[in-house]
């Protein structure tokens, strides 16, 4: 197959995942899993555009995914999925509520050095000024 | 499961035009879900057998106890099993 494969690293922590402490897997077998996995989102895939076409839709939704599991008699993992999915939503909302709240604690900082330093620039411009008129009086030489 | 890996495989089919968002999320955890249960059944037969690697001998068993494990018969056959 020409297309890529999935990360060994990532499959391998899975697998392991799967297993008591002391069990070791050969492999061959780690590949053989890896390889089985690749052909199953292939199959996947081909049952959820099943879906969508027989929808009348180009593209690819949840609720076909969710069809196809059903179909392909891997009903039990069609619960997990979902709440994964819904934890994972609420997750992102979170996520951008506090993006959103660090934003504008940045801008209100930024707001507020703004505002210190043109205050201290007031005062600067005022002793230049100072300086300046001093200057004037001293410094006609060449 | 990096979700742009999951993404080419899913695109490599030639009947897949575009895909929501959510479906290579969707597709990655189901493919963990995937490799969870096809360890844990070929995880039972290694047991069984009292040994404690778990072989390829083992995965073709897994998958001939399972209907649903069909579609991987030519990948896992079992006449790779000796009797």
């Amino acid at each position: 197959m020409s297309d890529s494969d999935l990360p060994n690293a990532i499959v391998n922590r899975i697998i392991k995942s799967s297993l008591p402490e002391n069990v070791a897997i050969a492999k061959d077998s780690k590949l053989a899993i890896s390889k089985a996995a690749k052909i199953w989102i292939h199959y996947l895939t081909a049952a959820s555009i099943d879906f969508s076409q027989n929808a009348g839709r180009s593209t690819l939704l949840p609720k076909d995914v969710l069809q196809a599991l059903e179909e392909l008699d891997f009903e039990s993992f069609k619960a997990p999925l979902e709440e994964f999915f819904s934890n994972y939503k609420i997750k992102e909302k979170e996520k951008e509520k506090k993006k959103e709240e660090e934003k504008k604690e940045r801008e209100k900082e930024n707001k507020d050095k703004e505002n210190k330093d043109k205050d201290d620039n007031d005062k600067d411009d005022d002793e230049n000024e100072d300086e300046k008129n001093n200057d004037k009086d001293g410094s006609d030489d060449k | 499961l990096p979700l742009a890996r999951i993404k080419k495989i899913m695109k490599s089919d030639p009947s897949v035009r575009m895909i929501s968002w959510e479906a290579p999320l969707l597709f990655a955890k189901a493919c963990e879900f995937f490799i969870l249960e096809l360890t844990a059944r070929s995880w039972i037969h290694t047991d069984l057998s009292k040994r404690r690697t778990l072989q390829r001998s083992d995965i073709i068993h897994g998958v001939s106890r399972v209907e649903a494990f069909d579609f991987l018969i030519d990948v896992l056959p079992r006449d790779e099993i000796k009797p």
